[in-house]
């Protein structure tokens, strides 16, 4: 059903923000990172930043575990639904979630997922350096598998003897 | 009538024409020649983006106007720099 | 519009408390920011006390439009007195600890006092505590940085910090936000090391929200669309302000040789484009905020400065650590930077002492001995790197260049003060004003000394096409985008003077608006209408702009400043460039005298004193200040 995510690429990503404080200004009026449905994992001391978003589960834990089934999805489209009145803000679905893309924010107490913006997510269009990119997952592995292997040919080029200019 | 020609020195490139560098190269004009007619036969070789708004064209180091180009003459051993000028500081 | 705009955290270190006033009619009048700033600091600094004493506030303030999707918009001023110069200091950086601030709640933190004991503040949304710092003292900007998130076990907090450059009262040293933003130039981190106080570390939950929320949000995307229609958009991105160098070095400006040089041969070595093409360049970084993502993070794989990894570098250090002191390699920059940041100086006026010293070792004025032993020769990167430590912990010869290049000159004496390249006892940036004018008269009349980074008159270099359109616009004809052309500067100053402090003020990057021209005075008007509420037109922030700059200049004129004081350093003001042999390549004084009699009519301050009038204060909005000014005898007439 789902078939495009957003794929982040982190070797592009700048740690800019302007995806969180887009995501948290389209989804609650507000600018607030911690509201927003992507996050940054920052190493400020390094100047990394990696985004972190639903990367939309075949089989969702985090709807497995929800007690009282407000976290859901559409049944149409397969984008995440959270019913607000229903959510009691217990956390189960930030714990049971491998990578972090489901939080209730201290500032929010019912839980937020990614819901890829019905279609066209706004973080992509906020990221200035294409780090992010709304595809299929299929499309994303393709890439990165022919990256990895550039990656290979340039390591390969400085193992034999090519220096530094 | 024989055009006597000049050398003139040619700064060109800082990440115009594919160059990184400011590479320098003896550049022969006829004598006379202004500034806006050697960037027309550069232009020949390294294409229009000679002609951006935001390339730095300067004579021994004072830039010149892209309205003063047609009236500046160049002399021998001139130095000519055509390069792209970016921002920041 | 608190929730824009923040309280003001106010933190005395001596009595260990905190407490928190409302924002909303200094807003109103100072914007926000350095200017927020500059009216606490004209309040609470009492001249006379010492800058390293408990009555030097150092004041910390995020801009208006922090905390939002303006593009770059998240930079935070730091005010106080410089204990280099003695004289009105606000320094800058961006980075994203002024974004966490503003979540926090606050738009100014006020720190006040001194600790008795090394201490850190760790404010976590409203609860603010005072902290021990002593395993703290000592370690360097990034272990401090490391030690906090896990002290208070969170990844994800803000700190700024000081390094031992701090902590030993380098003249020089900075307030570092991370090793990739430097609140950097004259001194705020010897203040904060004088404090006790170690580092700030903020964690802010909260929302910022407009007050006209979808006004602001459209207007915050026309901004960064502007920004990125920009002709140096791409270039700024890709190269960062490294990009540059060839260009300026083309026009004789750039400061090579401690100023002997203004041109070097082979300038690519040292060049963005060179830190791109050699893989030194290991990612870009962006501040908060920012679609241009301007910062570099480089990585020396080897050589003798292999293992080196750190932010940077910018022009401003490859200049200063790399031409300036006859070295083109930029491997050696990298590990000089990388000492700055982690012991928190500014490269600018490292690299200015490093280059007055191997000037004066030249001329036998400073000698092996005093160098512990150690020859000093233009070049010497691995000397670079030594003494750059050696600086930081005022170690044999660097407690002499840790005082500033005016100070190391009147201490070793003789003719040393001649090639002592500073204005108002700041370290002069490394743009050789012989060349470009504009920028002359913007270093003479800045309140905290000889730079660039109260103007940005970029745009005198003319190689933007946008900034010569503003030249146009200013002057009302192009035949002024001339950078060695010393007539209409004070209307160009003026009016980089006014922008500029309204861009510091909400927030906005100097590179939004004076280096690349996206975002303009009517739009900064207009966001900081939705921001507020308040309808506010292009003149009335201009004003606001005005009054600011004109508070700052009331402080100096507070601490004694006169005409004398608008200065340019002895060798530009005495000797031609070398490299443009012209009779206009100098700054010399009876051209600085004209831009300057230009300058204050501009203003409406006195020509013979550069005072304020009382008629220009009450024009501007400070007539209280004008008052006390003349209690004091400071108003001309």
């Amino acid at each position: 059903m789902i078939d495009r995510i957003v794929v982040s690429y982190p070797e592009l990503c700048t740690g800019c923000r302007q995806c969180e404080l887009t995501c948290s200004y389209v989804h609650e009026g507000v600018y607030s990172p911690g509201l927003s449905r992507i996050r940054l994992v920052r190493f400020e001391g390094e100047g990394l930043s990696v985004p972190v978003t639903c990367v939309y589960c075949r089989r969702p834990y985090c709807e497995e575990v929800c007690p009282t089934g407000a976290m859901t999805h559409d049944p149409q489209t397969g984008t995440a639904v959270v019913l607000e009145a229903r959510c009691i803000g217990c956390k189960e679905c930030v714990g049971a979630c491998p990578i972090g893309a489901a939080d209730v924010p201290a500032a929010k107490d019912t839980a937020i997922r990614c819901d890829l913006c019905g279609g066209d997510p706004a973080c992509v269009k906020a990221c200035p350096t294409g780090a992010l990119k709304f595809e299929s997952i299929g499309q994303a592995t393709r890439e990165k598998r022919r990256g990895r292997v550039k990656e290979f040919a340039l390591v390969m080029d400085a193992t034999l003897g090519r220096e530094e200019r | 009538m024989v055009t006597t020609m000049m050398t003139v020195r040619l700064r060109f490139g800082g990440g115009l024409g594919g160059t990184s560098r400011v590479e320098v190269t003896d550049f022969v004009l006829p004598e006379g020649t202004t500034v806006q007619a050697a960037l027309e036969t550069l232009a020949r070789d390294k294409g229009d983006e000679v002609f951006h708004p935001a390339v730095l064209v300067a004579v021994n180091g004072r830039r010149i106007p892209a309205e003063e180009c047609a009236a500046r003459t160049l002399s021998p051993g001139d130095a000519l720099t055509v390069i792209s000028g970016l921002a920041g500081g | 519009m608190k929730q824009i705009a923040g309280d003001t955290l106010f933190i005395d270190l001596s009595k260990r408390i905190s407490w928190r006033e409302p924002n909303d009619d200094l807003v109103r009048q100072y914007l926000g920011a350095r200017g927020i700033n500059a009216r606490y600091l004209w309040e609470l600094y009492e001249p006379g006390a010492d800058a390293f004493g408990p009555d030097n506030p150092l004041i910390f303030g995020t801009g208006l439009l922090t905390g939002t999707v303006a593009p770059s918009s998240g930079r935070t001023t730091v005010t106080c007195l410089s204990p280099a110069t003695g004289w009105y200091l606000k320094t800058n950086a961006g980075g994203h600890f002024g974004g966490e601030m503003k979540y926090a709640g606050y738009g100014n933190i006020v720190v006040r006092g001194q600790a008795e004991e090394p201490t850190y503040v760790w404010i976590d949304d409203a609860r603010v505590e005072f902290r021990d710092a002593r395993h703290l003292w000592g370690k360097d900007v990034r272990e401090t940085d490391r030690a906090l998130k896990e002290e208070l076990g969170d990844e994800d907090i803000q700190t700024v910090a000081i390094g031992p450059a701090g902590e030993n009262r380098v003249m020089f040293a900075s307030v570092m936000f991370t090793v990739y933003n430097a609140a950097g130039r004259g001194g705020a981190g010897a203040v904060m090391g004088s404090k006790n106080l170690k580092a700030v570390a903020v964690r802010g939950t909260g929302a910022v929200k407009p007050v006209q929320p979808a006004r602001f949000h459209e207007l915050a995307l026309a901004a960064r669309r502007s920004v990125e229609a920009d002709s140096g958009f791409e270039g700024l991105g890709t190269y960062g302000t490294s990009g540059s160098l060839a260009a300026v070095n083309e026009v004789r400006a750039l400061a090579s040789y401690n100023f002997r040089r203004s041109h070097v041969d082979d300038v690519y070595r040292i060049t963005g484009q060179y830190l791109s093409d050699s893989g030194l360049l290991k990612r870009r970084v962006a501040c908060f905020s920012c679609p241009i993502g301007c910062h570099r993070h480089c990585a020396v794989g080897d050589g003798p400065f292999a293992g080196s990894s750190t932010g940077g570098p910018e022009f401003e250090t490859l200049v200063a650590l790399g031409s300036g002191c006859g070295t083109l390699d930029a491997r050696a920059v990298i590990m000089a930077n990388e000492i700055a940041n982690v012991m928190g100086m500014d490269t600018i006026s490292l690299g200015s002492v490093i280059q007055w010293a191997m000037e004066s070792y030249e001329k036998g004025l400073i000698t092996k001995e005093d160098l512990d032993g150690r020859e000093m020769h233009w070049g010497d990167g691995e000397m670079i790197v030594e003494l750059a430590r050696k600086i930081a912990f005022r170690e044999g010869f660097g407690d002499v260049l840790a005082d500033g290049v005016k100070r190391a000159a009147e201490r070793v004496g003789g003719d040393s003060y001649k090639w002592a390249v500073h204005g108002k006892g700041l370290e002069q940036s490394r743009v050789d004003t012989r060349s470009a004018k504009a920028y002359a008269l913007a270093f003479a009349v800045n309140p905290r000394g000889a730079d660039h980074l109260h103007t940005e008159t970029f745009a005198d270099f003319g190689m933007s096409p946008e900034g010569r359109a503003l030249i146009e616009k200013i002057t009302g004809d192009p035949k002024y985008t001339a950078a060695y052309c010393s007539e209409k500067r004070a209307e160009i100053v003026r009016w980089h003077e006014d922008c500029y402090a309204v861009t510091d003020a909400l927030g906005y990057c100097a590179f939004t608006s004076t280096a690349l021209y996206g975002v303009t005075p009517a739009m900064m008007a207009d966001i900081y209408s939705a921001a507020i509420g308040i309808e506010t037109t292009e003149d009335e922030i201009m004003h606001l702009g005005r009054r600011i700059v004109t508070l700052e200049k009331c402080f100096n004129v507070r601490q004694g400043a006169t005409r004398a004081d608008d200065h340019l350093p002895w060798r530009l003001m005495n000797e031609i460039n070398p490299d443009r042999p012209e009779p206009d390549a100098i700054n010399s004084q009876a051209e600085l005298d004209v831009m300057l009699d230009d300058y204050y009519d501009l203003h409406g301050w006195d020509r013979a004193t550069s005072w304020p009038t009382r008629a220009t204060l009450e024009a501007v909005g400070l007539v209280d200040v004008g008052g006390e000014l003349e209690r004091r005898g400071k108003l001309p007439g």
